[in-house]
């Protein structure tokens, strides 16, 4: 049994320490890559604890929901950046 | 640029705020104080060894009888609690509802309301190749004839290793761009899969996020121009909402032949086939139809948003632009 | 012990408490919630397990087991995954809507102190 211990508590340990990362970290993109950290590791202790199905959803918007979302977030605060329009963001079309 | 008001503190708005606590001793104090109620709390919590509780023996029990499938946990978030995951779909859905609705560009308020997009509307049947009209298209064509003197947009390929790429890259490269286009069908087909056989763990939710990943993926690596076929609201919303109605109607059939709301009015199918579990693989294909289009849409709303730096109207009624190009 | 799960679910919404009420920067405001909301999936998930407890996915039918040995049986608890997965989605939902919330004040008040953001009208 102790295996299992052994592996919760290192999924416990990676979880605080990313989320210490995410709240005292003044860069914003690195605390959005440390969030994805949290929600990545919180995958791996669902799988752990014997939860595939949360496991599923946890590393989906772990690594892909919430940082692309804050990602788009950040890049559209930032006023400066010239908008060249082809890779950039066209208005959404409304028709 | 300047600011357009200059009482603004911040003139170089999107950095980050100089100082970056606010009161952080205070914030500690109750902090502290929330965690001495907190770990009070989690000490009087059942332990693991505690027996399961009621309902969820409940749960265990009824699932291969009534349900025909042998994942309880599906059994759970689209059998016996479908009403609880009816409510959480349709909050996603009144979440996209509002980033769309948030992130709309400013119609300028001057004219009668509606008139700017009747007459955008108007613009793109008599002279399609103009694209959007009004004011915010001619100053940012005025922007770019001023700014034609610098380089143009140089190919990714060219840039020598070792530059700042991504900063001015028009697109991504071509090892990436040949690269994408597989792994997006292959990912697409791993995330229907997800769904697809529902005595597996992994739900209609999950697969949708996938999906949405998928499209976000197809978009970075091939630009806009490439995705804004299938990206569209005017494409996905309807998806979306014929996705919410199938949910309506098969909480809605059930109600009627089974008398309970998202009842299984399936025939039971045997175990692990891909038709085990009655409604619950219609429910899960219909949350995945409608969390994928809900996502996707959410995500291209929040990029498209534009730049319309909405001035004060009381403030700088003189010298603020409608929308800053 | 899960003690240790429990813990680390408090320590974790304290962590993203003590962001929320001090952190100036909206979008890190925003992810402060984010870890708070984080620290209720470890709570439920953790609150789930059972000891020895696998998945909970049947073979077949849990034949001659009568109600009182389900209780104890190596399964973790289905019904509070099902709220994991559940605050999962809405976590997602509202993220988004505070995000979208946050850039559009940046823009009005050019500035994504939520100091300056401050100024009720009227």
């Amino acid at each position: 049994m102790t295996g299992f211990w052994v592996l919760d508590y290192l999924c416990l340990a990676g979880i605080l320490t990313c989320a210490a990362l995410v709240v005292f970290m003044n860069n914003r993109s690195g605390s959005v890559m440390a969030l994805s950290g949290v929600g990545t590791l919180m995958s791996v202790l669902f799988v752990v604890l014997g939860a595939p199905d949360v496991a599923h959803a946890e590393v989906i918007v772990g690594a892909i929901a919430l940082p692309v979302l804050y990602l788009v977030a950040i890049g559209k605060i930032r006023t400066d950046v010239p908008d060249r329009g082809e890779l950039g963001e066209e208005h959404a079309s409304r028709k | 640029m300047p600011p357009a008001n200059d009482d603004a503190p911040r003139d170089h708005s999107g950095q980050a705020p100089d100082e970056e606590w606010h009161r952080p001793a205070v914030g500690l104090v109750v902090t502290a104080a929330l965690a001495a109620v907190l770990v009070v709390g989690v000490l009087g919590l059942p332990r693991e060894l505690a027996p399961l509780p009621a309902i969820a023996r409940h749960a265990l029990l009824i699932a291969l009888p009534v349900w025909g499938t042998t994942e309880p946990v599906s059994e759970v978030v689209y059998g016996s609690r479908g009403f609880d995951t009816f409510g959480e779909t349709f909050l996603l859905l009144a979440a996209v509802v509002s980033v769309v609705t948030l992130s709309r560009s400013r119609e300028s308020r001057d004219e009668y309301v509606g008139e700017a997009a009747a007459g955008r509307q108007e613009q793109r049947e008599h002279d399609p190749s103009r694209g959007d009209g009004g004011e915010e298209g001619e100053a940012r064509q005025a922007e770019r004839d001023e700014e034609d003197g610098d380089d143009p947009l140089p190919d990714p390929d060219a840039i020598p290793l070792g530059e700042p790429a991504p900063e001015h890259a028009a697109a991504m490269s071509v090892v990436v761009r040949t690269a994408a286009r597989p792994a997006a069908i292959v990912l697409a087909v791993a995330s229907v899969y997800l769904a697809a056989w529902g005595y597996t763990p992994g739900g209609g939710f999950p697969a949708g996020a996938a999906l949405t990943g998928v499209a976000v993926l197809l978009y970075a690596a091939l630009g806009h121009r490439a995705v804004s076929r299938f990206v569209r609201p005017a494409v996905l919303e309807p998806i979306e909402m014929l996705g919410g109605a199938a949910i309506m109607a098969i909480g809605l059939i059930g109600l009627f032949l089974k008398n309970s709301m998202f009842a299984n009015w399936v025939p039971l199918a045997p175990q692990q086939t891909i038709r085990a579990g009655g409604t619950e693989q219609l429910y899960s294909a219909s949350e995945l139809v409608e969390v994928a289009t809900g996502l996707t849409i959410a995500i291209f709303a929040l990029l498209g948003m534009g730049h319309d730096w909405t001035p004060d109207e009381d403030e700088d009624q003189g010298e603020g632009g409608a929308g800053e190009p | 012990m899960i003690l240790a799960n429990y813990l680390t679910a408090a320590t974790l919404f304290c962590l993203g408490a003590f962001a929320v009420l001090t952190r100036r920067d909206l979008i890190k405001i925003i992810m402060g919630l984010s870890v708070m909301e984080a620290s209720t999936y470890v709570l439920l998930v953790s609150m789930a397990y059972r000891r020895g407890a696998t998945a909970p996915v049947l073979a077949a039918r849990p034949t001659g087991v009568t109600e009182k040995d389900l209780a104890h049986g190596n399964v973790a608890d289905p019904v509070l995954q099902n709220f994991c997965l559940t605050a999962i989605v809405i976590g997602v939902a509202v993220t988004a809507v505070f995000l979208t919330v946050a850039v559009r004040a940046a823009q009005h008040y050019r500035s994504v102190d939520s100091n300056d953001v401050r100024g009720l009208r009227g």
